[in-house]
């Protein structure tokens, strides 16, 4: 990422900085940290979808088919492969362009970290806990990690003037 | 059960802006949930837990190869960069495996 500026009122000088004047527009409602769009849903093509479904149950058999070949401990790594990058990646480039790509793998880095977490809880309550309760905290650790490094990131760059 | 859970994550990640938020989706644990279930089910508990340990160096080689991938996207195109991204998961994960695992 390039460096900010160190201007006296803290706009950065990149290209997806708000122009001047214009932070306290861009700190409110016009760049919330999460929003929700429904609609969005009905502008999701079948296709899309079906390459992820692809790659996502492509990448779990390789996954079974590795483990019960090489063992559980090489298996296990290809649980965290990025399976639906490549698809999401791409998809994205042909729909809305190369700074929204950025910003994407962006909060997949967030996401990443997410993961971590939650390969930590699921080692540490798989075989103490119910499989499936161990895998609700483990999502839960997922949500909690990614979701607090993206909301201190994202304010941090907000308070910027960047428009997220 | 893989695909479905990486379906149901990439319409939650359609659904939510912006684009920085969306992105956190793209690296949900969909085949590691759907995985671990089908272990802990069809083989054993002993096995998922294992699975499970292995997956965090898989984790941490994805935080390095998002992050690699980063500065590329100014310079090569989506799918040149998904492939770089996977070429330095690959490697990272290798160098985790026999780091800590092996």
């Amino acid at each position: 990422m390039t460096p900010l500026s160190k201007d006296r009122d803290g706009k950065s000088r990149r290209s997806e900085a708000a122009p001047r004047g214009d932070s306290k527009k861009v700190t409110s409602r016009e760049n919330p940290l999460v929003a929700l769009d429904i609609a969005q849903l009905r502008q999701t093509h079948w296709q899309d979808l079906l390459i992820r479904f692809i790659f996502g149950a492509t990448i779990s058999v390789a996954a079974g088919i590795v483990g019960s070949t090489l063992g559980a401990k090489v298996g296990g790594i290809l649980l965290a492969f990025p399976a639906i990058l490549p698809a999401t990646l791409t998809l994205i480039a042909k729909e809305d362009g190369g700074q929204h790509l950025f910003h994407d793998l962006q909060g997949t880095v967030a996401g990443a970290f997410g993961l971590v977490g939650f390969g930590v809880v699921a080692a540490m309550t798989i075989g103490r806990l119910n499989v499936l309760v161990a895998l609700t905290l483990a999502l839960l650790a997922w949500c909690v990690v990614a979701g607090t490094l993206y909301l201190v990131w994202a304010t941090w760059l907000r308070r910027r003037g960047v428009k997220l | 059960m893989g695909g479905t859970f990486v379906v149901a994550f990439a319409l939650v990640g359609s659904v939510v802006k912006p684009k920085r938020f969306a992105g956190l989706f793209s690296a949900a644990p969909s085949v590691a949930i759907a995985n671990l279930l089908i272990t802990a089910y069809s083989v054993d508990v002993f096995e998922t837990h294992q699975d499970a340990r292995s997956m965090i160096v898989g984790a941490v080689a994805m935080i390095v190869a998002a992050v690699l991938g980063l500065p590329l996207l100014r310079r090569l195109s989506a799918l040149r960069t998904a492939s770089c991204i996977a070429g330095f998961w690959f490697v990272t994960a290798a160098i985790g495996y026999v780091v800590v695992l092996r």
